[in-house]
Protein backbone atom coordinates (compact mmCIF):
# COMPACT_ATOMS: atom_id res chain seq x y z
CA UNK A 1 0.00 0.00 0.00
CA UNK A 2 1.27 3.33 -0.98
CA UNK A 3 1.59 6.05 1.47
CA UNK A 4 -1.69 8.24 0.94
CA UNK A 5 -3.36 4.48 1.27
CA UNK A 6 -1.52 3.78 4.43
CA UNK A 7 -2.66 7.00 5.76
CA UNK A 8 -6.26 6.76 4.55
CA UNK A 9 -6.42 3.36 5.84
CA UNK A 10 -4.75 4.60 9.13
CA UNK A 11 -7.46 7.78 9.21
CA UNK A 12 -10.18 5.91 8.38
CA UNK A 13 -9.48 3.16 12.42
CA UNK A 14 -8.99 6.46 13.98
CA UNK A 15 -12.31 8.27 12.37
CA UNK A 16 -10.49 10.99 11.28
CA UNK A 17 -13.30 12.44 8.46
CA UNK A 18 -10.75 15.02 7.49
CA UNK A 19 -7.84 13.61 6.57
CA UNK A 20 -9.56 10.41 5.23
CA UNK A 21 -11.25 13.31 2.88
CA UNK A 22 -7.65 14.76 1.87
CA UNK A 23 -5.50 12.15 1.64
CA UNK A 24 -8.15 10.40 -0.53
CA UNK A 25 -7.97 13.41 -3.02
CA UNK A 26 -4.83 13.15 -2.75
CA UNK A 27 -4.43 9.89 -4.27
CA UNK A 28 -6.58 10.32 -7.12
CA UNK A 29 -4.64 13.79 -8.07
CA UNK A 30 -1.78 11.24 -7.90
CA UNK A 31 -3.38 8.76 -10.32
CA UNK A 32 -4.52 5.97 -7.57
CA UNK A 33 -7.69 4.57 -9.04
CA UNK A 34 -11.12 5.21 -7.40
CA UNK A 35 -11.71 1.16 -7.77
CA UNK A 36 -8.19 0.22 -5.80
CA UNK A 37 -8.96 3.07 -3.18
CA UNK A 38 -12.15 1.65 -2.69
CA UNK A 39 -11.42 -2.18 -2.59
CA UNK A 40 -7.71 -1.98 -1.38
CA UNK A 41 -8.03 0.43 1.54
CA UNK A 42 -10.97 1.35 2.41
CA UNK A 43 -13.10 -1.64 2.26
CA UNK A 44 -10.42 -3.62 4.27
CA UNK A 45 -10.31 -0.56 6.83
CA UNK A 46 -14.25 -1.07 7.45
CA UNK A 47 -13.28 -4.86 7.63
CA UNK A 48 -10.52 -4.09 10.29
CA UNK A 49 -12.99 -2.05 11.97
CA UNK A 50 -15.87 -4.85 12.21
CA UNK A 51 -12.94 -7.31 13.48
CA UNK A 52 -12.30 -4.61 16.19
CA UNK A 53 -15.78 -4.57 17.01
CA UNK A 54 -16.47 -8.41 17.33
CA UNK A 55 -13.37 -8.61 19.46
CA UNK A 56 -14.42 -6.23 21.65
CA UNK A 57 -11.97 -3.26 20.99
CA UNK A 58 -14.42 -1.15 19.46
CA UNK A 59 -17.89 0.04 20.59
CA UNK A 60 -20.41 1.43 18.23
CA UNK A 61 -19.22 4.93 18.76
CA UNK A 62 -16.10 3.91 17.68
CA UNK A 63 -17.76 2.29 15.02
CA UNK A 64 -19.95 4.98 13.95
CA UNK A 65 -16.68 7.31 13.73
CA UNK A 66 -14.93 5.37 11.39
CA UNK A 67 -17.81 4.99 9.36
CA UNK A 68 -18.52 8.54 8.58
CA UNK A 69 -14.66 9.23 7.71
CA UNK A 70 -15.18 6.08 5.58
CA UNK A 71 -18.57 7.43 3.94
CA UNK A 72 -16.27 10.92 3.75
CA UNK A 73 -13.75 9.64 1.30
CA UNK A 74 -16.67 6.90 -0.22
CA UNK A 75 -18.45 9.92 -1.35
CA UNK A 76 -15.43 11.73 -3.61
CA UNK A 77 -14.73 8.11 -5.04
CA UNK A 78 -18.73 7.28 -6.02
CA UNK A 79 -19.04 9.63 -9.28
CA UNK A 80 -15.72 8.21 -10.40
CA UNK A 81 -16.18 4.58 -9.49
CA UNK A 82 -19.75 5.32 -11.85
CA UNK A 83 -17.64 6.56 -14.68
CA UNK A 84 -15.44 3.93 -14.57
CA UNK A 85 -17.78 1.38 -14.32
CA UNK A 86 -16.69 -0.04 -11.49
CA UNK A 87 -19.59 -2.66 -9.91
CA UNK A 88 -20.76 -3.17 -6.48
CA UNK A 89 -20.58 -6.20 -5.25
CA UNK A 90 -24.58 -5.97 -5.03
CA UNK A 91 -27.29 -3.67 -4.77
CA UNK A 92 -29.28 -3.50 -1.07
CA UNK A 93 -32.21 -1.38 -0.17
CA UNK A 94 -32.09 -0.67 3.50
CA UNK A 95 -35.53 0.97 5.49
CA UNK A 96 -36.85 1.20 8.95
CA UNK A 97 -39.96 -0.43 8.84
CA UNK A 98 -43.52 2.06 8.66
CA UNK A 99 -44.42 3.45 12.00
CA UNK A 100 -40.91 3.05 13.53
CA UNK A 101 -38.40 6.22 13.64
CA UNK A 102 -35.32 4.87 15.06
CA UNK A 103 -32.35 4.93 12.55
CA UNK A 104 -29.15 4.48 14.29
CA UNK A 105 -28.43 1.07 13.94
CA UNK A 106 -29.90 0.83 10.13
CA UNK A 107 -27.17 4.50 9.26
CA UNK A 108 -24.69 2.19 11.09
CA UNK A 109 -25.13 -0.87 8.72
CA UNK A 110 -25.91 0.94 5.62
CA UNK A 111 -22.48 2.20 5.90
CA UNK A 112 -20.58 -0.69 7.25
CA UNK A 113 -22.35 -2.75 3.68
CA UNK A 114 -21.21 0.15 1.99
CA UNK A 115 -17.40 -0.33 3.47
CA UNK A 116 -17.97 -3.85 2.21
CA UNK A 117 -18.45 -3.02 -1.11
CA UNK A 118 -22.05 -3.10 -1.59
CA UNK A 119 -24.15 -0.80 -3.17
CA UNK A 120 -27.07 1.14 -0.43
CA UNK A 121 -30.02 2.83 -1.09
CA UNK A 122 -30.79 4.42 2.50
CA UNK A 123 -34.74 4.70 2.36
CA UNK A 124 -35.18 6.05 5.69
CA UNK A 125 -37.56 5.41 8.38
CA UNK A 126 -41.07 4.56 8.45
CA UNK A 127 -41.27 3.25 5.39
CA UNK A 128 -44.53 1.41 4.36
CA UNK A 129 -44.49 -1.55 2.36
CA UNK A 130 -45.47 0.09 -0.99
CA UNK A 131 -42.19 1.71 -0.58
CA UNK A 132 -40.08 -1.01 -0.48
CA UNK A 133 -42.49 -3.12 -3.60
CA UNK A 134 -41.71 0.11 -5.03
CA UNK A 135 -37.66 -0.01 -5.01
CA UNK A 136 -37.54 -3.64 -6.05
CA UNK A 137 -39.48 -2.74 -9.40
CA UNK A 138 -37.40 0.21 -9.88
CA UNK A 139 -34.21 -0.38 -9.12
CA UNK A 140 -33.18 -3.79 -9.52
CA UNK A 141 -32.06 -4.24 -6.15
CA UNK A 142 -30.41 -7.48 -4.83
CA UNK A 143 -31.30 -7.25 -1.32
CA UNK A 144 -34.27 -5.47 0.84
CA UNK A 145 -32.57 -5.13 4.40
CA UNK A 146 -35.37 -3.89 6.85
CA UNK A 147 -35.06 -2.33 10.68
CA UNK A 148 -37.27 -2.22 13.49
CA UNK A 149 -36.60 -1.58 17.04
CA UNK A 150 -39.87 -1.71 18.45
CA UNK A 151 -42.39 -4.60 19.47
CA UNK A 152 -45.37 -3.12 17.52
CA UNK A 153 -43.38 -2.00 14.67
CA UNK A 154 -41.62 -5.70 13.82
CA UNK A 155 -44.89 -6.44 12.30
CA UNK A 156 -44.52 -4.58 9.64
CA UNK A 157 -41.53 -6.91 8.36
CA UNK A 158 -44.59 -9.76 8.33
CA UNK A 159 -46.85 -7.18 6.76
CA UNK A 160 -44.41 -5.99 3.97
CA UNK A 161 -42.64 -9.46 3.16
CA UNK A 162 -46.08 -10.76 2.62
CA UNK A 163 -46.95 -8.14 0.14
CA UNK A 164 -43.69 -8.07 -1.81
CA UNK A 165 -44.96 -12.00 -2.24
CA UNK A 166 -48.18 -11.41 -3.35
CA UNK A 167 -46.58 -8.94 -6.21
CA UNK A 168 -44.66 -12.00 -7.16
CA UNK A 169 -41.67 -10.22 -6.37
CA UNK A 170 -40.19 -12.21 -3.43
CA UNK A 171 -37.62 -14.28 -5.76
CA UNK A 172 -36.61 -11.46 -7.04
CA UNK A 173 -34.54 -10.39 -3.84
CA UNK A 174 -33.10 -11.81 -0.81
CA UNK A 175 -34.75 -10.19 2.56
CA UNK A 176 -32.73 -9.82 5.83
CA UNK A 177 -33.91 -8.60 9.30
CA UNK A 178 -32.33 -6.80 12.13
CA UNK A 179 -33.06 -5.20 15.25
CA UNK A 180 -32.53 -5.08 19.01
CA UNK A 181 -36.37 -6.82 19.15
CA UNK A 182 -35.50 -9.53 16.87
CA UNK A 183 -34.02 -13.22 16.97
CA UNK A 184 -32.75 -15.64 14.02
CA UNK A 185 -35.69 -17.78 15.17
CA UNK A 186 -37.93 -14.86 14.66
CA UNK A 187 -36.38 -13.67 11.13
CA UNK A 188 -36.84 -17.72 10.47
CA UNK A 189 -40.37 -17.42 11.12
CA UNK A 190 -41.27 -14.85 8.61
CA UNK A 191 -39.15 -16.55 6.45
CA UNK A 192 -36.70 -14.12 6.03
CA UNK A 193 -33.74 -14.95 4.32
CA UNK A 194 -30.75 -13.61 6.72
CA UNK A 195 -30.61 -12.14 10.32
CA UNK A 196 -28.35 -9.99 11.96
CA UNK A 197 -27.46 -8.92 15.02
CA UNK A 198 -25.27 -5.94 14.48
CA UNK A 199 -23.76 -3.37 12.05
CA UNK A 200 -20.60 -5.61 11.37
CA UNK A 201 -22.31 -8.83 11.17
CA UNK A 202 -25.13 -7.40 8.91
CA UNK A 203 -22.49 -6.54 6.24
CA UNK A 204 -21.13 -9.86 5.95
CA UNK A 205 -24.36 -11.71 5.69
CA UNK A 206 -25.22 -8.86 2.83
CA UNK A 207 -22.07 -10.14 0.84
CA UNK A 208 -22.88 -13.72 1.67
CA UNK A 209 -26.85 -13.01 0.66
CA UNK A 210 -25.35 -12.06 -2.44
CA UNK A 211 -22.92 -15.41 -3.11
CA UNK A 212 -26.22 -17.36 -2.97
CA UNK B 1 -36.56 -18.13 61.21
CA UNK B 2 -40.11 -16.80 62.18
CA UNK B 3 -41.71 -14.20 59.38
CA UNK B 4 -39.99 -10.97 58.86
CA UNK B 5 -41.80 -7.40 58.41
CA UNK B 6 -40.52 -6.55 54.47
CA UNK B 7 -38.59 -3.96 55.98
CA UNK B 8 -36.50 -6.11 58.10
CA UNK B 9 -36.40 -8.53 55.15
CA UNK B 10 -34.65 -6.12 52.28
CA UNK B 11 -32.61 -4.68 55.28
CA UNK B 12 -31.01 -8.24 55.66
CA UNK B 13 -30.33 -8.92 51.88
CA UNK B 14 -29.01 -5.85 51.15
CA UNK B 15 -26.86 -5.97 53.80
CA UNK B 16 -25.50 -9.40 52.64
CA UNK B 17 -27.58 -11.01 55.01
CA UNK B 18 -29.63 -13.85 55.08
CA UNK B 19 -33.92 -12.59 55.80
CA UNK B 20 -36.62 -15.58 56.02
CA UNK B 21 -36.69 -15.21 52.39
CA UNK B 22 -35.96 -13.51 49.62
CA UNK B 23 -37.46 -10.08 49.08
CA UNK B 24 -39.61 -9.68 45.67
CA UNK B 25 -40.85 -6.59 44.44
CA UNK B 26 -42.78 -4.73 41.15
CA UNK B 27 -42.25 -1.37 40.46
CA UNK B 28 -39.84 1.57 41.07
CA UNK B 29 -36.71 1.70 38.31
CA UNK B 30 -36.66 -2.02 38.30
CA UNK B 31 -39.91 -3.32 36.96
CA UNK B 32 -43.16 -1.75 35.78
CA UNK B 33 -46.29 -3.26 33.73
CA UNK B 34 -47.85 -1.99 30.55
CA UNK B 35 -51.45 -0.04 31.10
CA UNK B 36 -53.05 -3.09 29.93
CA UNK B 37 -51.73 -5.03 32.44
CA UNK B 38 -52.49 -3.23 34.90
CA UNK B 39 -55.95 -3.23 34.10
CA UNK B 40 -55.87 -7.63 33.77
CA UNK B 41 -54.84 -7.27 37.25
CA UNK B 42 -57.57 -4.44 38.43
CA UNK B 43 -59.79 -7.07 36.62
CA UNK B 44 -58.40 -9.98 38.71
CA UNK B 45 -57.88 -8.69 41.64
CA UNK B 46 -60.76 -6.31 41.71
CA UNK B 47 -58.72 -3.47 43.90
CA UNK B 48 -60.01 0.22 43.49
CA UNK B 49 -57.51 2.11 41.32
CA UNK B 50 -56.59 5.07 43.97
CA UNK B 51 -56.96 7.54 41.09
CA UNK B 52 -53.19 8.71 41.27
CA UNK B 53 -50.75 8.51 38.86
CA UNK B 54 -46.97 8.50 39.81
CA UNK B 55 -44.01 9.71 37.19
CA UNK B 56 -41.64 6.99 36.65
CA UNK B 57 -39.08 7.77 34.44
CA UNK B 58 -40.01 10.14 32.07
CA UNK B 59 -43.33 8.92 32.30
CA UNK B 60 -46.47 7.72 34.53
CA UNK B 61 -48.20 5.19 35.35
CA UNK B 62 -51.05 4.67 37.75
CA UNK B 63 -49.86 4.23 41.44
CA UNK B 64 -49.56 0.58 41.85
CA UNK B 65 -49.80 0.75 45.93
CA UNK B 66 -53.05 -1.01 45.73
CA UNK B 67 -52.27 -3.89 43.67
CA UNK B 68 -48.74 -4.66 45.77
CA UNK B 69 -50.94 -5.35 48.44
CA UNK B 70 -52.70 -7.48 46.43
CA UNK B 71 -49.15 -9.63 45.33
CA UNK B 72 -47.73 -9.00 48.80
CA UNK B 73 -44.26 -7.52 47.58
CA UNK B 74 -41.97 -5.97 50.03
CA UNK B 75 -41.26 -2.34 47.87
CA UNK B 76 -43.33 0.21 48.23
CA UNK B 77 -41.70 3.46 46.05
CA UNK B 78 -41.78 7.37 47.05
CA UNK B 79 -41.60 9.23 43.90
CA UNK B 80 -40.97 13.25 42.96
CA UNK B 81 -43.96 15.07 42.01
CA UNK B 82 -44.26 16.21 38.12
CA UNK B 83 -44.47 20.43 37.49
CA UNK B 84 -46.88 21.45 36.72
CA UNK B 85 -46.53 22.16 32.61
CA UNK B 86 -45.83 17.57 33.03
CA UNK B 87 -48.83 16.05 31.90
CA UNK B 88 -49.29 12.60 33.39
CA UNK B 89 -50.41 11.07 30.28
CA UNK B 90 -51.31 7.48 29.94
CA UNK B 91 -50.11 5.22 27.43
CA UNK B 92 -52.82 4.82 24.47
CA UNK B 93 -56.03 7.00 24.49
CA UNK B 94 -56.10 10.61 25.28
CA UNK B 95 -52.44 10.87 25.03
CA UNK B 96 -51.66 14.70 25.04
CA UNK B 97 -48.38 15.29 23.48
CA UNK B 98 -46.45 17.74 24.84
CA UNK B 99 -43.01 19.84 25.21
CA UNK B 100 -41.33 19.43 28.61
CA UNK B 101 -39.09 21.48 31.01
CA UNK B 102 -36.09 20.35 29.07
CA UNK B 103 -37.48 20.87 25.97
CA UNK B 104 -37.64 17.41 25.32
CA UNK B 105 -41.36 16.27 23.03
CA UNK B 106 -43.18 13.65 24.81
CA UNK B 107 -44.77 11.57 22.42
CA UNK B 108 -46.48 8.29 20.97
CA UNK B 109 -44.75 6.54 18.58
CA UNK B 110 -46.00 3.41 17.77
CA UNK B 111 -47.96 2.31 20.95
CA UNK B 112 -45.05 3.34 22.98
CA UNK B 113 -44.19 6.39 24.96
CA UNK B 114 -41.38 7.88 23.06
CA UNK B 115 -38.83 11.07 23.80
CA UNK B 116 -38.06 13.26 20.96
CA UNK B 117 -37.08 17.05 19.81
CA UNK B 118 -33.24 16.45 21.25
CA UNK B 119 -33.28 20.48 22.06
CA UNK B 120 -29.71 19.94 22.42
CA UNK B 121 -28.52 18.90 19.38
CA UNK B 122 -27.01 21.85 18.37
CA UNK B 123 -24.52 22.12 21.04
CA UNK B 124 -21.04 22.96 19.38
CA UNK B 125 -19.61 25.29 22.24
CA UNK B 126 -19.06 25.20 26.12
CA UNK B 127 -21.38 28.70 25.63
CA UNK B 128 -23.76 26.47 24.45
CA UNK B 129 -23.97 24.79 27.57
CA UNK B 130 -24.33 27.80 29.70
CA UNK B 131 -27.05 29.30 27.36
CA UNK B 132 -29.44 26.66 27.91
CA UNK B 133 -32.15 26.58 29.74
CA UNK B 134 -31.86 24.05 32.24
CA UNK B 135 -34.47 23.09 34.25
CA UNK B 136 -34.55 24.32 38.40
CA UNK B 137 -34.77 21.27 40.39
CA UNK B 138 -35.77 23.17 43.47
CA UNK B 139 -38.88 24.26 42.72
CA UNK B 140 -41.18 23.67 45.25
CA UNK B 141 -44.29 21.35 43.27
CA UNK B 142 -41.48 18.78 42.90
CA UNK B 143 -41.72 18.06 46.63
CA UNK B 144 -45.41 19.11 47.66
CA UNK B 145 -46.92 16.24 50.18
CA UNK B 146 -43.81 14.49 49.82
CA UNK B 147 -42.23 14.36 53.55
CA UNK B 148 -46.00 13.40 54.69
CA UNK B 149 -46.03 10.43 52.46
CA UNK B 150 -42.76 9.24 53.59
CA UNK B 151 -43.44 9.61 57.25
CA UNK B 152 -46.95 8.01 57.00
CA UNK B 153 -45.27 5.14 55.12
CA UNK B 154 -42.36 4.88 57.55
CA UNK B 155 -44.75 4.99 61.15
CA UNK B 156 -47.52 3.19 59.75
CA UNK B 157 -46.75 0.40 57.77
CA UNK B 158 -43.62 -1.82 57.49
CA UNK B 159 -42.74 -1.64 53.94
CA UNK B 160 -39.20 -1.51 52.36
CA UNK B 161 -39.19 2.24 51.00
CA UNK B 162 -37.14 3.03 48.22
CA UNK B 163 -36.87 6.65 46.37
CA UNK B 164 -37.75 5.73 42.82
CA UNK B 165 -34.88 7.93 40.47
CA UNK B 166 -36.35 11.51 40.76
CA UNK B 167 -35.14 12.00 37.38
CA UNK B 168 -36.14 10.81 33.63
CA UNK B 169 -32.85 8.83 34.11
CA UNK B 170 -29.18 9.97 35.03
CA UNK B 171 -26.26 11.53 33.07
CA UNK B 172 -25.85 9.45 29.92
CA UNK B 173 -29.53 8.34 29.54
CA UNK B 174 -30.24 12.54 29.70
CA UNK B 175 -27.80 13.13 27.33
CA UNK B 176 -29.21 11.24 24.82
CA UNK B 177 -32.49 12.47 25.30
CA UNK B 178 -30.85 15.93 24.74
CA UNK B 179 -28.14 15.30 22.15
CA UNK B 180 -30.31 12.36 20.29
CA UNK B 181 -28.38 9.17 20.61
CA UNK B 182 -25.84 9.63 17.73
CA UNK B 183 -24.35 12.87 18.13
CA UNK B 184 -24.17 11.82 22.40
CA UNK B 185 -22.27 8.60 20.47
CA UNK B 186 -20.01 10.40 18.02
CA UNK B 187 -19.28 12.51 20.89
CA UNK B 188 -18.19 10.07 23.35
CA UNK B 189 -15.56 9.25 20.67
CA UNK B 190 -14.59 12.56 18.73
CA UNK B 191 -15.66 15.39 21.17
CA UNK B 192 -14.31 14.25 24.52
CA UNK B 193 -13.60 17.75 26.44
CA UNK B 194 -17.19 19.22 25.26
CA UNK B 195 -18.78 16.09 25.90
CA UNK B 196 -17.37 15.74 29.14
CA UNK B 197 -18.05 19.54 30.19
CA UNK B 198 -21.79 18.78 29.03
CA UNK B 199 -22.32 15.98 31.27
CA UNK B 200 -20.69 17.47 33.92
CA UNK B 201 -23.21 19.91 34.44
CA UNK B 202 -26.02 17.87 32.75
CA UNK B 203 -24.97 15.46 36.11
CA UNK B 204 -24.54 18.82 38.50
CA UNK B 205 -28.36 19.59 37.59
CA UNK B 206 -29.99 16.15 38.47
CA UNK B 207 -27.84 16.10 41.62
CA UNK B 208 -30.32 18.85 42.18
CA UNK B 209 -33.41 17.02 41.97
CA UNK B 210 -31.72 14.24 44.24
CA UNK B 211 -30.72 16.70 46.79
CA UNK B 212 -34.64 17.97 46.98
CA UNK B 213 -35.93 14.13 46.91
CA UNK B 214 -33.86 13.38 49.49
CA UNK B 215 -34.27 16.22 51.80
CA UNK B 216 -37.27 15.23 51.74
CA UNK B 217 -37.48 11.36 52.02
CA UNK B 218 -34.04 10.68 52.76
CA UNK B 219 -34.66 9.46 56.57
CA UNK B 220 -37.22 7.02 55.74
CA UNK B 221 -35.94 4.62 52.48
CA UNK B 222 -33.69 2.25 52.32
CA UNK B 223 -32.72 2.34 48.80
CA UNK B 224 -32.84 5.39 45.91
CA UNK B 225 -32.69 4.51 42.64
CA UNK B 226 -30.16 5.80 39.73
CA UNK B 227 -31.16 4.54 35.47
CA UNK B 228 -28.70 4.92 32.60
CA UNK B 229 -28.47 2.26 30.02
CA UNK B 230 -24.83 1.41 29.40
CA UNK B 231 -24.81 -2.13 27.07
CA UNK B 232 -26.65 -3.29 24.49
CA UNK B 233 -28.18 -6.92 23.77
CA UNK B 234 -24.83 -7.61 22.65
CA UNK B 235 -21.91 -5.59 25.06
CA UNK B 236 -21.11 -2.04 26.23
CA UNK B 237 -22.82 0.62 23.88
CA UNK B 238 -19.80 2.53 24.70
CA UNK B 239 -16.07 2.57 25.39
CA UNK B 240 -15.71 1.15 28.72
CA UNK B 241 -12.54 2.76 29.01
CA UNK B 242 -14.48 6.20 27.80
CA UNK B 243 -16.98 5.43 30.73
CA UNK B 244 -13.86 5.04 32.78
CA UNK B 245 -11.88 8.16 31.93
CA UNK B 246 -14.78 10.10 31.52
CA UNK B 247 -18.46 9.47 32.84
CA UNK B 248 -17.60 7.24 36.02
CA UNK B 249 -16.41 10.03 37.94
CA UNK B 250 -19.02 11.95 37.74
CA UNK B 251 -21.43 8.77 38.63
CA UNK B 252 -19.28 8.61 42.01
CA UNK B 253 -19.91 12.72 42.45
CA UNK B 254 -23.69 11.49 41.95
CA UNK B 255 -23.28 8.38 44.75
CA UNK B 256 -20.85 10.35 47.21
CA UNK B 257 -23.35 13.26 47.19
CA UNK B 258 -26.51 10.88 47.87
CA UNK B 259 -24.65 9.28 50.46
CA UNK B 260 -23.32 12.06 52.43
CA UNK B 261 -26.89 13.77 52.52
CA UNK B 262 -28.51 9.88 53.72
CA UNK B 263 -25.55 7.48 54.84
CA UNK B 264 -27.85 4.68 55.20
CA UNK B 265 -29.59 4.01 51.92
CA UNK B 266 -28.27 2.46 49.49
CA UNK B 267 -28.03 2.79 45.96
CA UNK B 268 -29.57 1.04 43.22
CA UNK B 269 -28.26 0.86 39.53
CA UNK B 270 -30.98 0.18 36.56
CA UNK B 271 -29.07 -0.98 33.84
CA UNK B 272 -29.96 -2.81 30.99
CA UNK B 273 -28.04 -5.16 28.72
CA UNK B 274 -24.58 -6.94 28.35
CA UNK B 275 -22.53 -4.74 30.83
CA UNK B 276 -20.20 -6.75 32.56
CA UNK B 277 -17.12 -5.21 31.57
CA UNK B 278 -18.79 -2.10 33.26
CA UNK B 279 -19.18 -3.89 36.71
CA UNK B 280 -15.79 -3.31 38.56
CA UNK B 281 -16.00 0.53 37.77
CA UNK B 282 -19.85 0.33 38.85
CA UNK B 283 -18.63 -1.05 42.18
CA UNK B 284 -15.81 1.47 42.49
CA UNK B 285 -18.39 4.45 41.83
CA UNK B 286 -20.27 3.09 44.54
CA UNK B 287 -23.39 1.30 43.62
CA UNK B 288 -24.70 -1.27 45.49
CA UNK B 289 -27.33 -3.13 43.66
CA UNK B 290 -27.77 -3.96 40.54
CA UNK B 291 -31.07 -4.58 38.42
CA UNK B 292 -32.17 -6.12 36.23
CA UNK B 293 -30.08 -8.23 35.32
CA UNK B 294 -30.55 -10.23 31.44
CA UNK B 295 -29.23 -12.87 32.70
CA UNK B 296 -29.30 -14.41 29.25
CA UNK B 297 -27.22 -12.28 27.82
CA UNK B 298 -23.12 -12.69 27.27
CA UNK B 299 -21.64 -11.71 30.60
CA UNK B 300 -24.80 -11.52 32.45
CA UNK B 301 -25.31 -15.41 33.72
CA UNK B 302 -25.96 -15.34 37.14
CA UNK B 303 -23.95 -17.68 38.64
CA UNK B 304 -20.96 -15.75 37.54
CA UNK B 305 -21.94 -12.62 38.44
CA UNK B 306 -22.56 -13.62 41.98
CA UNK B 307 -19.04 -15.05 42.41
CA UNK B 308 -17.09 -12.58 40.75
CA UNK B 309 -19.00 -9.97 42.10
CA UNK B 310 -21.40 -10.86 44.43
CA UNK B 311 -19.20 -9.52 47.64
CA UNK B 312 -19.72 -6.68 46.88
CA UNK B 313 -22.79 -5.75 44.80
CA UNK B 314 -27.11 -7.11 45.90
CA UNK B 315 -28.40 -8.32 42.71
CA UNK B 316 -32.26 -7.43 42.06
CA UNK B 317 -33.92 -9.49 38.85
CA UNK B 318 -32.75 -12.65 36.65
CA UNK B 319 -35.75 -14.06 36.46
CA UNK B 320 -36.20 -14.60 32.78
CA UNK B 321 -38.80 -12.62 30.90
CA UNK B 322 -38.11 -13.23 26.99
CA UNK B 323 -38.82 -16.67 27.49
CA UNK B 324 -39.43 -18.34 30.78
CA UNK B 325 -42.20 -15.23 32.24
CA UNK B 326 -43.70 -15.19 28.54
CA UNK B 327 -44.04 -18.79 27.40
CA UNK B 328 -43.35 -20.85 30.15
CA UNK B 329 -45.46 -22.97 32.10
CA UNK B 330 -46.55 -23.05 36.04
CA UNK B 331 -43.17 -25.66 36.02
CA UNK B 332 -41.00 -23.75 34.07
CA UNK B 333 -41.29 -20.61 36.28
CA UNK B 334 -40.91 -22.16 39.95
CA UNK B 335 -37.97 -23.82 37.80
CA UNK B 336 -36.58 -20.83 36.79
CA UNK B 337 -37.41 -18.84 40.09
CA UNK B 338 -35.42 -21.75 42.24
CA UNK B 339 -32.48 -21.67 39.93
CA UNK B 340 -32.39 -17.69 40.40
CA UNK B 341 -32.44 -18.35 44.23
CA UNK B 342 -29.95 -20.83 43.90
CA UNK B 343 -27.59 -18.89 42.28
CA UNK B 344 -27.29 -15.80 43.75
CA UNK B 345 -29.74 -16.00 46.90
CA UNK B 346 -27.09 -17.32 49.29
CA UNK B 347 -25.45 -15.19 51.82
CA UNK B 348 -28.45 -12.97 50.82
CA UNK B 349 -27.80 -10.10 48.71
CA UNK B 350 -30.44 -10.93 46.21
CA UNK B 351 -34.43 -9.70 45.22
CA UNK B 352 -36.30 -11.27 43.27
CA UNK B 353 -37.49 -9.54 40.40
CA UNK B 354 -38.06 -10.20 36.51
CA UNK B 355 -35.23 -9.20 33.95
CA UNK B 356 -37.16 -6.79 32.39
CA UNK B 357 -39.85 -4.81 32.31
CA UNK B 358 -43.18 -7.11 32.09
CA UNK B 359 -45.08 -6.68 28.59
CA UNK B 360 -48.27 -7.18 26.86
CA UNK B 361 -47.15 -10.76 26.08
CA UNK B 362 -46.65 -12.18 29.32
CA UNK B 363 -49.95 -14.03 30.26
CA UNK B 364 -51.59 -12.83 33.52
CA UNK B 365 -51.62 -16.15 35.03
CA UNK B 366 -47.51 -16.16 34.93
CA UNK B 367 -47.35 -13.00 36.31
CA UNK B 368 -49.19 -13.96 38.92
CA UNK B 369 -47.34 -17.62 39.22
CA UNK B 370 -44.53 -15.59 39.22
CA UNK B 371 -45.21 -13.31 42.38
CA UNK B 372 -47.00 -16.54 44.54
CA UNK B 373 -44.09 -19.20 43.98
CA UNK B 374 -41.31 -16.21 44.12
CA UNK B 375 -42.75 -15.57 47.80
CA UNK B 376 -43.68 -19.39 48.60
CA UNK B 377 -39.82 -20.61 47.15
CA UNK B 378 -37.49 -18.31 48.46
CA UNK B 379 -37.36 -19.40 52.05
CA UNK B 380 -33.95 -19.64 54.20
CA UNK B 381 -32.00 -21.71 54.58
CA UNK B 382 -31.92 -22.63 51.14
Amino acid sequence: MGIPQSEIYAAILEGDEETVSAQVAKAIAIGVPAGILLNETLIPAMAEVGDLFERGEYFVPEMLVAARAMKAGLAILKPLLAEAKDDAIGKVAIGTVKGDLHDIGKNLVAIMMEGAGLEVLDMGVDVPAEQFIEIIEKEQVDIIAMSALLTTTMANMEITMRMIAERGLRNRVKIMVGGAPLSKEYAESIGADGFAADANQAAKMAIQLMAK
Amino acid sequence: MESLSSRKRVALAIHHQEPDRVPISLGGSANHLTENLYRLLKQHFKFEDNGRRTLVGFYSTPDYTPLLECLGTDMRFLHLRPVKSFIMNPVAQNFKPFVDEWGLRHELLSGFYNLGGEPLGYLETIADIKKYAWPDPYLPERVGGLKAEAEQLYHFTEYSLVGHRPVYGNAWEMARFLLGMEKALFMTAKDRALFEAFFDKLSDVLDGFYEVFLNEVGPYIQIVEMAEDLGTNNGPMINPKFYREVMWSYHRRTIERIKKKAPHVKVMLHCDGAIRRFIPDLIEAGFDILNPIESHLIGMEPAGLKKDFGMDLVFMGGVDLKNVLTKGTRSDIQKEIRTRIEEMGKGGGYILAPSHNFTNDVPLENLLTFFEEGKKLGVYPL
